[in-house]
């Protein structure tokens, strides 16, 4: 069974990892080898209702694991999906996946250079398995930056300063009304001249992160994980377009070089229809 | 050497290639200009309503198997209104022949008052008469009145020297039919196939796992029936009304087996999209880029052409029915 058809996983153990975020624990690894900051697409049903299938990034991978928080729609709702993910789903219950698809930070990822994963939210999870693949393959300088709007929904702390490598990791707490601490953090931290710098988190985050970045380093090495609305996760539908890119096949990480010079990322986002609204 | 030349001429419809995209996969405006920079004959835009669509609920896509995918993705869309500012925007930058994909309206009056809002930014319009995945979507390509009539009145609503083209579906009783029709009512140039309700094999408990089920099914696993159709219509309108020819393409080889069934231009859309990026490669996806896939595509039309010791499509066109087979 290749990557293009869904494969039923049962849901072992289930992680509250703090208010609205859980992770899943499956039964088994994918089929396909899954690389960091790759993505599969997960189906949910239950008792035959259909709820629908959106793209995770992988927390854990050996078994597979996703990591899901509550969702807010463009209309400020709570999303179908992943509420009745967190509200409904027990051990025991099915999920449908596909994948792997997508890029991975590997394709970018250059272990002559310093390492800065920078992660806000719930953009710790593919990078927990990036730190992960990292200390299992690499002995290069890893730092890890976590941002969350409490401290209590700081992700994987333990897992990125003890089970990895030698990582130093920080925590950005936000301060009510203000997010983006982490931003200070790393900012007083400094980026060394030569180094690389990958972020994963709402797109705000994206921005000011990279911005930080570019003061520092080239545009070509600071790497983003984009997120967009995104339906068939393998290039066929056209809803996950960022300037011409699809997200699920040409991403989704891209260079800031390539979202400024070439697409209007930052100006932009798309809706489920794919209308275009200012950000 | 004798010089190859791939372009066509469909109606006036001038292709530097003979080949294009299927309607669908490319959605937004910044897609058809990147798309445009590739080796391609035109662009073909995905069906455009009035009305902002959302699309159908996921899984919009299911892999039935090997050689057929099941799609039910719904005409997604900002609507002519919601993409207004960003498509006048990239217009300009479409370097290609654009192809505005419609969808018909209620009665064939609406029709032509949508193809007015379009302004005439478009050098041709295909009629998406025959899409499975909207109610009533495949209406007017499945009445012969019908056809004629929405065919008239898009014919008459477009100026002069763009041409309409007429998208047939395979599902319809006799699509000989229906594409005379078409073109009695002012069809320029006919397209086929759009996707099959049903193939050999009843997969009708899988399909029921897309979020709006049936979907209709393209791949390779639909080139033969494809061929047939293209065959059918040719036999009908004869040489007349060219022929868009598509279902199922992957190779340069499979492009040719449609113009010698009576097609003078080729669009290749699930090969050409499916788990490939546009243009930037992963060392983890096996798939060539769409952009690399065009390239390599004309350098192999180039080839078998030379090695079929014709010089351009038209010497291709209805072969299958002039040779002693």
């Amino acid at each position: 069974m290749s990557k293009e058809y869904m494969e039923k996983f049962k849901i072992e153990k289930i992680k509250q990892e703090c208010p609205d975020t859980k992770t899943f624990i499956l039964d088994k690894e994918l089929k396909g080898i899954i690389m960091p900051g790759q993505f599969v697409m997960v189906n949910v049903t239950k008792n035959g209702e259909k709820i629908g299938q959106r793209p995770f990034s992988p927390s854990y991978t050996s078994p597979l694991g996703i990591t899901v928080k509550r969702r807010l729609t463009d209309t400020g709702k709570p999303g179908k999906v992943t509420s009745f993910m967190l509200d409904r789903l027990e051990t025991d219950d099915t999920l449908e996946i596909q994948g792997p698809n997508g890029n991975s930070f590997l394709d970018f990822y250059n272990s002559d250079k310093t390492a800065y994963l920078v992660a806000g939210g719930c953009g710790a999870a593919p990078m927990r398995y990036f730190a992960k693949y990292l200390g299992n393959n690499f002995v290069g300088e890893v730092l890890v930056f976590l941002g969350a709007p409490a401290k209590n929904q700081v992700l994987f702390k333990k897992d990125f300063e003890i089970s990895f490598g030698d990582y130093s990791v920080f925590e950005g707490i936000d301060e009510p009304g203000k997010p983006g601490k982490i931003l200070e953090v790393l900012k007083e931290k400094g980026i060394k001249e030569g180094s690389q710098v990958f972020v994963c988190g709402p797109r705000p985050l994206l921005k000011a992160a990279a911005e930080l970045a570019s003061q520092y380093i080239p545009d070509t090495d600071i790497i983003l994980s984009t997120e967009e609305i995104m339906k068939c996760g393998r290039g066929l539908c056209g809803s996950c377009g960022i300037g011409g890119y699809r997200a699920c096949q040409d991403g989704p990480s891209f260079t800031y070089e390539t979202l400024l010079k070439k697409t209007k990322f930052f100006e932009y986002k798309r809706l489920k229809s794919g209308r275009r609204v200012p950000i | 050497m004798p010089e190859i030349d791939l372009s066509a001429d469909l109606a006036g419809l001038g292709l530097e290639y003979f080949w294009m995209n299927g309607s669908g996969p490319l959605a937004m405006p910044p897609d058809y200009v990147m798309f445009s920079g590739y080796r391609t004959g035109a662009v073909v835009g995905k069906t455009i309503d009035i009305n902002e669509i959302m699309g159908n609920e996921t899984p919009n896509i299911i892999q039935l198997d090997p050689d057929h995918i099941n799609n039910s993705i719904g005409l997604s869309g900002a609507g002519i209104s919601g993409r207004k500012g960003e498509f006048v925007e990239c217009y300009p930058n479409i370097k290609k022949p654009y192809i505005e994909s419609i969808k018909p309206q209620e009665t064939p009056e609406a029709t032509q008052k949508m193809i007015y809002l379009l302004c005439g930014l478009y050098r041709a319009a295909e009629l998406n008469a025959s899409c499975p995945n909207v109610e009533g979507g495949m209406r007017v390509g499945q009445d012969p009145g019908l056809a004629e009539q929405y065919s008239y009145a898009c014919r008459e609503a477009m100026p002069g020297g763009k041409p309409l083209i007429f998208k047939l579906t395979p599902n319809a009783r006799n699509i000989g039919e229906i594409a005379l029709a078409a073109v009695r009512g002012g069809a320029d140039i006919l397209s086929l196939v759009n996707t099959f309700d049903e193939v050999g094999k009843d997969y009708s408990q899988q399909r029921q796992a897309l979020g709006r089920p049936p979907g209709g099914i393209s791949g390779r696993g639909i080139k033969e029936k494809a061929l047939e159709k293209v065959g059918e219509v040719y036999q009908a309108v004869g040489d007349k009304v060219p022929i868009i020819g598509m279902g199922g393409i992957e190779t340069v080889r499979d492009a040719v087996e449609f113009l010698e069934r009576g097609a003078d231009a080729v669009a290749i859309c699930t090969y050409l999209f499916l788990d490939r990026p546009m243009e930037i490669s992963s060392q983890f996806n096996p798939n060539g880029t769409v952009k690399g896939f065009l390239n390599g595509f004309k350098r192999g039309m180039t080839r078998e052409f030379r090695r079929l010791g014709v010089s351009s499509p038209r010497e291709l066109k209805g072969r299958y029915f002039r040779e002693a087979v």
